[in-house]
């Protein structure tokens, strides 16, 4: 290799190298922005204004799901496995949402800890496998639709 | 195994949607070659009569 | 073994010798292509069994990652070809480098409308602005701003070089895309298949999904080498060895 071509070398190096520590950089600082949703667990370590708008992801609860009747409106509650937070919507629900389903509510919570959701998104989570093999792992108790 | 049609709508329209941009894909070089070696016969023509 | 790579390497560095490795290859890889692709889509659709949430519209991801792979591999192919340009010059790797850029910019947005098809009715949105959503459409206006600083140059030599220089600057967003799902919470799933560890995709469905991303490698193969080859000849038009390859060279046509 010329000695021009070192030196080139040894440009493009310092550029990729100073760019990608400019965005790490940037994307430290912008860490919490960066977050699409918190779960239950971190709302109390997230200094959230009390009023302030923000996603609350999570598992719908099993068995938690109660609708009324009478309109769109749905109580759930949404649990990471070590908290929970109970959440109320009115509206038309995902085609996925269901009981043990990951789903991202966008809302806030109330002076009662009740978490008023204005838009409710189903989160899909990255397994796939045909209705027989998850009917079948269902049989022999492996959980699946584990949210991370 | 007999083929089932009955996707939702989206489902065909997504691969719709894919298949248009690939198709534009491929015609667009195709087409451009056309054009410029078109020019570059033309071209070549103009300047061998003129030599004549 | 290293001379002989040394030799290929400076040869294709030769306008008309790439010309003919390009008029040779792309027949054979669109054949190849259309072998691939016709064997992905007819499983994609008629033989992978449904998904036991989605049911049928998982079918979708059988163009929607071969896409998206292809939109990353795109660009790492661009970052390799703009390394090359910025050190050692090459006019046939600045050309690749450059018209490399629509075909992703193509696949990224293939990626892109598929997925927010998939997602009204799976997550309930077409849009989320979260980490993965955002930096895959970041990757569609740096291949649009690429392709803009490239024809902004009267001297294609020139815009080819600074162009480069963009790609370079660029390619931190794709480990960002790649590891988006990881380091931040997303609306997007996590990685399907996994390199390097268990995929969580049955066995039964992976089929089409390994001819789609075969058939989508070698369509890009073909697009490359004829989007090059075009820009090859657009820019040498008077060139002798353009005359010699569209055989024309002293005699009457």
């Amino acid at each position: 290799m010329t000695p021009r071509r070192r030196k080139r070398l040894t440009a493009v190096a310092l550029l990729v190298l100073g760019v990608g520590t400019a965005a790490a950089i940037t994307m430290t600082a912008l860490q919490d922005n960066m977050l699409y949703f918190i779960a239950p667990s971190d709302i109390q370590t997230s200094e959230l204004p009390p009023e302030r708008n923000f996603r609350l992801g999570g598992l719908v609860e099993a068995g938690s799901i109660q609708r009324d009747p009478n309109s769109l409106a749905v109580v759930f509650t949404v649990t990471d496995g070590a908290h929970s937070v109970p959440v109320t919507y009115a509206g038309i629900l995902p085609d996925l949402f269901r009981e043990g389903q990951g789903v991202i509510a966008q809302g806030r919570l109330d002076e009662n800890g009740m978490f008023q959701a204005r838009e409710v998104l189903a989160r899909h989570d990255e397994t796939y496998m045909p209705p027989e093999v998850a009917s079948a792992l269902e049989r022999a108790g492996a959980p699946h639709g584990v949210l991370e | 195994m007999i083929p089932d049609f009955n996707y939702a709508e989206y489902v065909w329209s997504s691969y719709a949607i894919a298949a248009a941009v690939i198709v534009w894909q491929a015609i667009q070089p195709v087409q451009r070659y056309r054009k410029i070696v078109g020019q570059i016969k033309e071209d070549y023509l103009m300047r061998s009569e003129d030599q004549i | 073994m290293w001379t002989q790579i040394k030799l290929a390497f400076h040869k294709l560095g030769s306008p008309l010798i790439f010309y003919r490795f390009a008029q040779t290859l792309i027949p054979w890889l669109w054949g190849l292509t259309l072998i691939t692709l016709a064997a992905g889509l007819y499983q994609a659709l008629f033989v992978v069994p449904p998904d036991y949430q989605q049911g049928d519209s998982y079918r979708i991801l059988y163009i929607h990652v071969p896409a998206a792979w292809q939109a990353m591999a795109t660009y790492i192919v661009m970052t390799i070809l703009a390394t090359i340009t910025l050190i050692w010059r090459i006019r046939t790797a600045e050309i690749m480098a450059m018209t490399a850029a629509p075909i992703g910019a193509a696949f990224t947005l293939i990626c892109l409308v598929t997925g927010a098809i998939w997602g009204r009715p799976m997550w309930g949105t077409y849009w989320a602005w979260d980490a993965r959503l955002t930096s895959m459409l970041v990757l569609l206006f740096v291949y649009l701003g690429i392709m803009g600083l490239y024809a902004a140059f009267d001297d294609r030599r020139q815009g080819a070089r600074i162009a480069s220089i963009l790609i370079l600057v660029g390619v931190v967003n794709i480990p960002i895309i790649h590891f988006s799902v990881e380091w931040w919470t997303t609306l997007h799933q996590g990685s399907t298949i996994n390199l390097f560890g268990p995929s969580t995709m049955d066995a039964s469905m992976l089929p089409p999904l390994i001819w789609m991303t075969v058939a989508v490698k070698l369509m890009f193969g073909a697009l490359l080498l004829q989007r090059a080859r075009n820009e090859l000849l657009d820019q040498d038009q008077r060139k002798k060895w353009v005359l010699e390859a569209l055989r024309m060279g002293g005699h009457d046509s």
